[in-house]
């Protein structure tokens, strides 16, 4: 186990690097250098070399991306010239923020989705079962902002039980977790569209457990019906889960550009979607490396855990 | 004359352009509501007059004392710098217009209401006097105006911004987003202060009065006198420098605009408390853009602020925007495109709005490419009839009812004709060439053209007689061209006109137009004959279509459309068009820059197009003058004219 750790450690770190190497390259080739973000569309030639020379931006392309990957090992992704602050500055303010919104959506959804799931796998093709089905396949259709839409029509601006966006001053992770109130609508927009995947791969897994033997043995033992799926089921239907809480890892910081749009949430995605507007490179470079990372990182975390979870299997 | 940078509804003016360069007063983008539009446009005639202003001005009421005016921004659309000289790649109207004008007051500010001119009653300088065959200007300064730390506003504090300026494009051009090439301020000999309140500045060579004042010195606002004996400093507790030596000069620039572009400092610094508008900047939070400022007690102008504080508030998008408006939590939005916020006026109504729309003062244009090859649509389009004959087949009236709404402003030229100027010529108001498809036909046919409506009109007298197509035009030529377009996806009315302008094209005349969307910065920067890095793409575009510019108050298209301009994206190249230009901008003639519009409109260099309102929605708890009002649709707040109401 060990062992394997540490090569996929090793493996994860060599895959960030290239993510990093790629995605500078290919933004130099689909943007070039970032000083005419620096100096303006209408910068002269001079200033342009001049500025080039003093970033670095002169040299072989080979030389620049080693230049940054070093940077970037270093937690040093460049400055943003759009926003006038240092990239990491960025991404300090930002992340903590997405974390927290996406991480709050992702366990609401799993303490909603995980018995939902069972709930309709044991009490499959009852009416219960269809209603859940047709609720959940909804939401998995719906689009967030349509979502959010209907939430904030109904429950802020008709019902005033919530406010409709986030309140500027609320603008760090603790401001965040006392305001309560302000958070709701956001996470409950996010983790309904989650609930609807979740709660679906959850009763497919159940449905699977369920028809296995060892359940039949516990019903058979004449052990109840609760006991039966809170020690025999849950645990083994979860595994598939567990893979995919691992892959919606990414999904913590990546953002979600359309949530913090439309509730008034600077975070991780808006920052990126106004990096793409705004042709900021540097920032769009380091959202992808980050990107990049956190996938290795999830699916490397998915898989450790579903080993530990599930002592069948063994890992080479 | 400068593009208008449309920032994006975010953001940008990208859109009517997204960015000018100059100080930037950015259009917006019109996003989304195009498939809508095109359906209107097909369901309206093109009667109706239009006067651009759409919905009711906020009421006056009676001013309270006390209170806090919130303002809106939209994430993207943000101050990038509080240091008031702005470079190219930080200008834009929410850097300037409306951020740090409320903190120092320009040296010459406006527009005057309605009318598009300075008002000397909230600029630092007086009407400036022109001597020595207009090669010398004296300007005087009113002496009400202080510093927050007590100092007068004099006139070392604007030879000191000028002589910053000096050193920022001594260093490069794109250090001052006003900068146009040979004029200010590298037309400037000398520039001395006589007495307390007097600068006097030598130019090299001599300018019109008008450009000059209008376009140079008001700059819109691009000339700001700043306190220059705290901060003419090149770090933080360093010795107070002479200014006048520009060694010194480049070193405090540098300082300052290092600084002032710290988004982490602009709350922080005590030189950014040190401010002579009606208020003084208290708190930046880095992490949003949103900003408070409190009453400036020093505040030398008039009125003085009713009320305490002056609050920017920045949404993550419009839509955010509008559901604070509808909870009560904004009191004065950002300018919305026309197409997002007609469809909310009865909400916003019943939740306590005034919504209210003009335009600016500014041109949308889609410009010509007289380089392209293709199909020899340079020949083609060199010809003055060709020119007019597409003019005649835009149908604006329509445009602006069934695109617009109702919320925008026909424009023959690139002189509006609202909102209304000195200079603005007959022919903006009334059109030479108002849409009449049959006349289109007529004039092509006149010209050895082969019309077949709905087909391909082809060229089939050649020759340069009478009644032939022109030079360069062979027989069986097409009128045909690519016409690239801003992407909906930034701003939309661009494409829904331009599918409009084809279609009718097409089916009236038989021109064939190849409809193209691509993103502003592409288009800008590459479809653009000026640029040595847009050659490779001369042949790749017919037209283009990305917004437009906003005008000076002297409105002269110089950099736009004389031979090498800087803004000349599809190289017109006139004699006469560079005569009259030159006119405006050297010349003496108080009418020169009206002469130039006419003539523009008359030859139409560019396919002029309505002028989209700027449209804000004001609480109906909040008053202010009707003037004040008008400037909120010119990208300027002046915040001493607002109010809470009784």
């Amino acid at each position: 186990m060990t062992g394997y750790i540490i090569r996929r450690c090793v493996a994860a770190v060599i895959i960030a690097i290239g993510v990093a190497a790629v995605s500078y390259a290919l933004l130099n080739f689909a943007g070039g250098s970032p000083v005419y973000a620096a100096l303006g569309t209408h910068a002269n030639p001079k200033a342009v070399a001049q500025w080039n020379r003093v970033h670095g931006f002169d040299k072989p392309l080979i030389v620049q991306i080693g230049n940054y990957v070093w940077n970037a090992v270093q937690l040093k992704f460049g400055y943003s010239y759009k926003q006038g602050q240092s990239v990491a500055a960025l991404l300090d303010e930002n992340a903590g923020r997405t974390a927290y919104l996406s991480g709050s959506a992702l366990v609401l959804a799993l303490i909603i989705a995980l018995p939902l799931g069972i709930a309709q796998a044991v009490k499959r093709n009852s009416v219960s079962d269809y209603a859940a089905t047709a609720i959940t396949f909804t939401l998995y259709s719906m689009p967030a902002f349509f979502l959010g839409l209907i939430l904030i029509q109904f429950f802020a601006l008709d019902l005033h039980i919530f406010p409709p966006l986030v309140s500027s001053n609320v603008t760090s992770v603790w401001a965040s977790f006392t305001h309560p109130a302000q958070l709701t609508l956001p996470i409950v927009t996010l983790a309904a569209l989650t609930v609807a995947g979740f709660s679906r791969y959850m009763r497919s897994s159940a449905l699977d457990a369920l028809a296995q033997d060892y359940i039949r043995l516990a019903r058979a033992k004449g052990l109840s019906e609760r006991v039966v799926l809170a020690r025999h089921l849950v645990r083994n239907a979860c595994l598939p889960m567990i893979t995919l809480v691992g892959l919606a890892i990414p999904g913590l910081l990546a953002g979600n550009i359309i949530t913090e749009t439309l509730y008034n949430y600077p975070g991780l995605g808006l920052l990126f979607y106004n990096a793409l507007q705004g042709l900021d490179y540097p920032v769009l470079l380091a959202y992808t490396l980050i990107g990049g990372v956190l996938t290795v990182t999830g699916n490397l975390v998915a898989d450790i855990a579903v080993a530990a979870a599930d002592p069948r299997i063994r890992l080479g | 004359m400068r593009s208008s940078w449309g920032s994006t509804f975010g953001a940008a003016r990208w859109g009517r352009a997204v960015g000018r360069t100059g100080a930037q007063r950015s259009r917006r983008v019109f996003v989304g509501g195009a498939v809508a539009a095109v359906a209107l446009l097909t369901s309206v005639g093109s009667a109706g007059a239009v006067t651009g202003l759409f919905g009711a001005l906020p009421s006056a009421g009676t001013a309270a004392t006390g209170g806090t005016i919130t303002f809106g921004y939209l994430t993207g659309a943000t101050p990038l710098t509080v240091f008031p000289i702005t470079s190219d790649a930080q200008a834009s109207v929410y850097t300037s217009f409306e951020f740090q004008y409320d903190f120092w007051v320009p040296l010459y500010n406006g527009p005057d209401g309605q009318n598009q001119e300075i008002d000397y009653a909230v600029s630092v300088g007086k009407k400036p006097i022109f001597s020595d065959g207009n090669k010398t200007v004296t300007i005087p300064l009113n002496s009400n105006y202080k510093w927050s730390n007590g100092q007068p506003v004099d006139a070392n504090d604007l030879v000191f911004d000028v002589d910053l300026i000096q050193a920022a494009v001594k260093e490069t051009p794109a250090n001052f987003s006003s900068f146009t090439p040979g004029l200010f301020p590298q037309n400037i000999t000398s520039i001395s202060a006589p007495s307390k309140y007097t600068v006097v500045i030598h130019l090299a060579k001599a300018l019109n009065p008008d450009f000059f004042l209008n376009d140079e010195l008001e700059s819109e606002g691009a000339i700001v006198p700043l306190p220059s004996t705290a901060w003419n400093i090149a770090a933080a507790g360093g010795p107070h420098l002479n200014y006048t030596i520009p060694a010194n000069a480049k070193k405090i620039y540098d300082y300052l605009e290092k600084l002032g572009s710290s988004i982490s400092s602009f709350g922080t610094s005590p030189l950014w408390r040190i401010a002579d508008g009606p208020f003084v900047l208290k708190t930046f939070n880095a992490s949003n853009s949103s900003w408070t400022s409190t009453r400036n007690p020093d505040f030398g102008g008039s009125p003085k602020p009713a009320y305490n504080a002056l609050d920017g508030v920045t949404y993550t998008s419009q839509t955010a925007m509008i559901n604070a408006l509808k909870t009560g939590a904004l009191d004065i939005s950002t300018n919305f495109d026309p197409s997002t916020i007609i469809p909310q006026v009865p909400s916003l109504k019943a939740a306590g709005y005034s919504v209210y729309g003009y335009p600016d003062l500014g041109l949308t244009d889609a410009i010509f490419n007289f380089k392209d090859t293709t199909d020899h649509f340079n020949s083609v389009i060199a010809q003055p009839y060709a020119r007019q004959a597409l003019a005649y087949l835009e149908d604006e009236p329509a445009y602006i009812t069934g695109i617009f709404k109702g919320a925008a402003g026909a424009a023959y030229g690139p002189v509006p004709s609202v909102p209304p100027t000195p200079f603005t010529p007959a022919d903006s108001v009334n059109p030479l060439y108002p849409y009449s498809p049959s006349k289109a036909v007529a004039l092509l046919k006149s010209h050895g053209w082969n019309v077949v409506p709905g087909g391909q009109t082809t060229c089939a007298k050649p020759g340069t007689g009478a009644g032939e197509c022109g030079p360069g035009i062979p027989k069986g030529t097409p009128f045909k061209f690519s016409w690239a377009y801003l992407t909906p996806a930034t701003q939309a009315f661009e494409s829904v006109i331009s599918e409009a302008f084809a279609s009718e094209a097409k089916a009236a005349a038989g021109i064939n137009i190849a409809l193209s969307a691509k993103a502003f910065n592409f288009l800008f920067g590459n479809y653009n004959d000026a640029n040595p890095a847009g050659a490779k793409y001369t042949n790749d575009w017919g037209v283009e279509f990305f917004g437009g510019f906003t005008d000076d108050y002297w409105p002269t298209t110089n950099s736009l459309f004389n031979t090498g301009g800087t803004y000349n994206q599809g190289d017109f190249d006139n004699a006469t068009m560079n005569q009259l230009i030159h006119n405006s901008v050297y010349g003496t003639s108080t009418s020169a820059v009206t002469q130039e519009a006419s003539y523009v409109a008359k030859t139409v260099p560019a396919l002029f197009a309505p002028n989209p309102d700027l449209v804000y929605a004001v609480s109906n708890k909040i008053g202010g003058t009707a003037a004040s009002w008008f400037a909120l649709t010119q990208y300027q707040t002046f915040p001493e004219y607002w109010y809470v109401k009784k």
